[in-house]
């Protein structure tokens, strides 16, 4: 007996076409169903302690110490000088500190004073620009300070590019900003964008946006230049009024060119704060749930608390759609899934069946009529609702695989009706529960005299 | 072989405790350490509060912009370089000495000194209050050959605003490695990125020195630049791992697993840190698999331990203490990592089952190029109906593969979007504009782009402002002609067994091989000569010998037995900078990485991968 359970329970994972006993609508992943895994979970937790697990506690974060999850102990650390070379090992720790080269060997006080005399020169002359920019790549103390004349300063920047070090870049753009006046200062950085780069990413970061819009716009960089601006009128600003004010600034001063892609969504996005500023009125506690939401956060809003206020109305759903531009398809979703939530279901039924002028139904959606059939299942429609929807997919085959796995038997069987396949009615009502009204109503369907069946 | 480097691997993690236990030690007496909270993942892999304790901190408090309250009067910041968390902790000491507070402070900084930082310091006047100290720590292992530089925010500094001033500390982090496994002879590269990070690396090499190893463990280094591959990053992955990161997100090789995985109900713990790791036994089984083929493995696994455990109770008292002294512990660890694996899985199905099917055909139309009425409709569907990422992701792999939208499909996306998302996205946007992800078609690429070959034409790539620009060819067709050039779509075939696969394509269902592991999968082939393999990748490609190439074997390198790869470790995959498109989404937020991709291709060849 528990053998046989057993074996039932180890190819649960095994997909199936049809299930009737599952009376929960079956989720799958590359075919292991999650009632299977659900199961075997079940069974693991089964005479586990509740609460066991210890944490580790030379853990920083509170992380689960590795001996509760791994089978063998931890290995001991091998000894550092067994894995690298004493050399190497020093090699690498003292990496960072700058020794000053020292000369091998005893010096005879002549040779002292050469190199003496060596260093106080090299105090005046500015030394190789790539063994400065090797300095500051290896993180020794270096100075930029002699380096004065235009074509050294040039020559200095090309080497920082040249090995490509963001840090080093960085060190000799602010030293040229210092030392020369900005229209050479933008001279030398109109052909060499990697500069631009970083230095743009470093005034942007210390919020200099009147360095940073001067230097873009020289560049002919308008666009990256107002999308500076707007990036940080919007993000740097939470208070809805505020940022409000700012964007209209931005728009005026950044956005003016009629022929800016973007202008159209700013004006938009202005339009959308500032009805939900008038929407949420005095009310605080709506200003705060509403304010900087998306529109269709906004669009879930009214239809939650105004829908079926007429078209004109400013906080009707339909008012703020036509605002916005929104497509049809996130609308109908919007609506549909908030009304469901609600189980308004006539309003979906207004929403996407229109009568047409014979008295027939006619179905009018953006959205694939499987996936309404599907959301008003998840929002636990009635069985009659589902089957009015289901009727709507025109794909019979499609109609029935969705009907079955929704187990809204009615529909599967009103296909089997319409298409006078007796055949396949009766084997489908005997694998439903007996007595069960679905039951009923196949055998009634069967009864009826009317029916011209072709087999 | 493989086990020696292995072993090496160990060094690195000491190397990093060792640094950071001189800079500690630098500070007298009883310390506070106020610790950035993004750091405290990676920082963990590393060192734990054991070390720290016997190196003089006393307590231990995550960094907040609010200020902590503190007793101790030697103070220790540690934090990433990162102008803006520099600046919050100017602020917090200006405050703290505002009130005459006679504290001692300290900030370490991992992994670099910045420029920018030091003038910080200077500006607010507390150059010489504080001490900086740089932490320049290794490699962090994550897992196996798994190892991370954990640079959070890699990826969108490089890509999108163009800022290279972490590239010398991912430079000087191959270099150290290079002194613990043996300078390395060959070492290949795509992308300028990946270029530049060379050229630094054979700096270091001269200005601080070389290791004194004979030979190198490692006969082979491949660099890459992210944005050579972004399919990889769109697709949906499908191997257990994959799915663990797309569904809990994995950060420092741990995921955060809450009650419907644990299946605590008292809500005393609500989440739990847990680490993936292969000494894990089930884990380490049942990571690379595809998904289909785990399920049926914790089965299995679950009835063994059931008949073992039954088993158990039918024995003599003896026995039974010894089992208890022995097994106990090793079952109830076991027991523990299946239910957590199987609570995963449940929660995976749950989240992904629904639609996983209908988004893996439309995946396989665009990339090969078929059905874009469908596709696209699809995305809009996606946008009203699915999750921000989700749709976004599904936008940028639409754009990828058809080489840009037209103006009025970009529009008409782009719209939707921002109304599902927000306005703040248009920034999201021009981002990924930048990216060359959303370029509309026949615009957004210069020809000079694609040049390559000549060193210099990295450095010099005429462009606008922080322009990053795929280097893929915007043509028609471009992106398919490229994946058939270098056989990126695996052989589509009835046999293509998803549990037994003949390439590393299985990672996302068959449909696409990433092109690391087809570069990696040439190299080995040897029909081509590095140069030659390198040179079929989008960007520009660079061969570099350490040694001259005559010197070296070749069969010594690749040796290949049967259809087995026996050398393991010849080649270390290095991608620079894989950031997930949740960092561009999300400016400026620190996000995961794709392990996806790297432990995908672990089970098909045992590999180093390194990403940063």
């Amino acid at each position: 007996m528990a053998g046989r359970l057993e074996d039932e329970y180890w190819h649960a994972s095994e997909t199936k076409a049809f299930n009737f006993e599952d009376d929960e609508f079956e989720s799958q992943l590359c075919g292991v169903s999650k009632s299977g895994t659900a199961r075997l979970s079940q069974r693991v937790r089964e005479g586990m302690g509740g609460d066991s697990a210890c944490l580790s506690a030379d853990s920083l974060s509170g992380c689960l110490s590795k001996a509760t999850i791994s089978d063998s102990s931890q290995p001991a650390t091998r000894p550092l000088h067994s894995l690298i070379s004493e050399k190497s090992l020093l090699c690498i720790l003292e990496a960072g500190n700058f020794r000053e080269k020292q000369p091998k060997g005893k010096l005879n006080p002549e040779e002292e004073v050469r190199i003496l005399r060596r260093q106080v020169e090299n105090r005046w002359v500015p030394p190789p620009v790539s063994d400065t920019i090797t300095k500051i790549l290896l993180g020794h103390p270096y100075s930029l300070e002699l380096y004065r004349s235009w074509e050294s300063k040039t020559e200095l920047l090309d080497a920082a590019i040249a090995v490509g070090d963001g840090n080093a870049i960085l060190a000799v753009v602010l030293f040229l900003v210092r030392t020369l006046k900005k229209n050479l200062v933008h001279q030398l950085l109109r052909t060499r964008p990697e500069a631009v780069g970083q230095y743009c990413q470093y005034l942007s970061t210390r919020l200099q946006l009147h360095e940073l819009t001067d230097l873009l716009e020289m560049l002919g960089e308008s666009r990256e230049a107002s999308m500076k601006q707007f990036q940080l009128s919007v993000c740097g600003t939470l208070n809805p009024e505020r940022r409000l004010q700012k964007l209209q600034v931005c728009l005026k001063n950044h956005f003016s060119l009629q022929d800016s892609k973007d202008r159209p969504l700013i004006e938009n996005y202005i339009k959308l704060l500032e009805w939900q500023l008038s929407v949420a009125g005095a009310d605080a506690e709506i200003a705060n749930t509403l304010a900087g939401q998306p529109v269709l956060s906004s669009l879930a809003y009214t239809c939650q608390y105004h829908w079926g206020e007429p078209r004109g109305s400013i906080s009707s759903p339909l008012t703020l759609s036509q605002q916005q531009g929104v497509s049809d398809l996130q609308f109908q979703w919007t609506v549909l899934t908030v009304r469901t939530s609600m189980h308004s279901w006539d309003d979906i039924e207004g929403l996407f069946i229109t009568k047409s002028w014979l008295g027939g139904k006619k179905l009018k959606t953006a959205v694939p009529i499987e996936k309404v059939v599907m959301q008003l299942h998840a929002h636990g429609a009635p069985t009659d609702i589902l089957v009015k929807y289901l009727e709507l997919i025109e794909n019979v085959d499609k109609r029935i695989t969705l009907a079955q796995k929704l187990q809204c038997h009615k529909a599967v069987i009103n296909v089997f009706v319409a298409k006078r396949d007796r055949r396949s009615l009766i084997s489908y009502k005997a694998n439903l529960h007996p007595q069960s009204e679905d039951y009923f109503y196949a055998e009634n369907c069967l009864r009826v005299s009317t029916t011209k069946w072709k087999n | 072989m493989q086990n020696t480097v292995e072993y090496r691997l160990d060094a690195l993690h000491q190397i990093s405790q060792r640094k950071l236990g001189e800079i500690l030690k630098k500070i007298p007496g009883k310390k506070e350490l106020i610790i950035d909270p993004v750091l405290m993942k990676p920082l963990e892999c590393i060192t734990g509060v054991q070390f720290l304790r016997s190196h003089g901190v006393d307590k231990i408090f995550k960094f907040e912009k609010s200020g902590v309250s503190c007793v101790n009067s030697q103070l220790v910041y540690m934090i990433y370089s990162d102008l803006i968390t520099a600046k919050y902790v100017c602020n917090q000491i200006n405050a703290s000495i505002h009130q005459n507070h006679q504290n001692s402070y300290n900030l370490i900084l991992v992994p670099s000194d910045l420029v920018a930082i030091q003038q910080l310091l200077e500006e607010e006047g507390v150059h010489g209050i504080l001490t900086v100290h740089i932490f320049p720590w290794e490699l962090i292992r994550l897992d196996g050959g798994v190892m991370s530089y954990e640079l959070p925010g890699l990826f969108k500094m490089l890509f999108v605003d163009g800022d290279r001033s972490m590239l010398p500390a991912v430079a000087r982090s191959l270099w150290s490695l290079q002194l613990l496994l043996g300078r390395i002879p060959l070492t290949l590269t795509q992308g300028r990125f990946s270029l530049q990070v060379r050229t630094m690396v054979d700096t270091l090499c001269n200005e601080l020195g070389t290791s004194d190893k004979a030979d190198s463990d490692i006969s082979c280094m491949l660099v890459v630049d992210r944005d050579v591959d972004y399919a990889s990053v769109l697709l949906t992955p499908v191997t257990y791992v994959g799915l663990l990161d797309e569904v809990f997100g994995i950060s420092s090789g741990t995921i955060e697993l809450d009650s419907r995985v644990t299946g605590n109900q008292d809500g005393a713990r609500e989440k739990i840190n847990y680490q993936l790791s292969s000494t894990d036994a089930i884990y380490n089984e049942i990571k690379n698999r595809h998904f289909s083929d785990v399920f049926p493995f914790l089965s299995s696994k679950t009835k063994e331990m059931q008949s073992e455990y039954n088993r158990s109770c039918n024995v003599a008292l003896q026995e039974m203490k010894h089992y208890v002294a022995t097994e106990l512990r090793k079952v109830t660890a076991l027991k523990r990592s299946l239910a957590y694996h199987i609570g995963a899985c449940e929660v995976i199905i749950g989240e992904m089952g629904h639609r996983y099917e209908s988004l893996h055909q439309v995946e396989k139309n665009m990339l090969e190029g078929r059905n874009k009425r469908e596709n696209f409709s699809y995305v809009e569907e996606c946008l009203a109906t699915s999750g921000k990422l989700t749709s976004l992701r599904l936008l940028c792999l639409l754009a990828l593969t058809q080489d840009g939208l037209s103006v009025d499909e970009a529009t008409l996306l782009k719209t939707q979007f921002l109304h599902c998302c927000g306005y703040e996205h248009l920034v999201t946007f021009h981002n990924l504009e930048k990216l060359g992800l959303l370029t509309p078609q026949g615009m957004g690429t210069n020809p000079g782009n694609t040049s390559s070959g000549a060193s210099d034409a990295a450095g010099k790539l005429a462009g606008r402002v922080a322009q990053v620009v795929s280097q893929l060819p915007k043509r028609t067709g471009a992106f398919q002609a490229f994946a058939y050039k270098l056989k990126l779509f695996p052989e589509a075939s009835e046999e293509y067994d998803l549990k037994q696969p003949k390439d590393p394509g299985y990672v996302f269902g068959g449909l696409y091989v990433p092109v690391v592991c087809r570069l990696v999968s040439l190299l080995i082939k040897k029909e081509l000569s590095p140069e030659e393999i390198v040179k079929l990748g989008p960007s520009i490609g660079t061969t570099s010998w350490a040694k001259k190439p005559g010197d070296w074997d070749m069969n010594r390198m690749f040796p290949r037995c049967g259809d087995k790869w026996v050398m393991n470790y010849v080649e270390i995959g290095f991608l620079l900078a894989g950031g997930r498109l949740k960092e561009m989404a999300r400016t400026g937020h620190p996000d995961t990485m794709p392990v996806l991709l790297i432990q995908g291709l672990l089970r098909v060849n045992h590999r180093i991968f390194i990403y940063t």
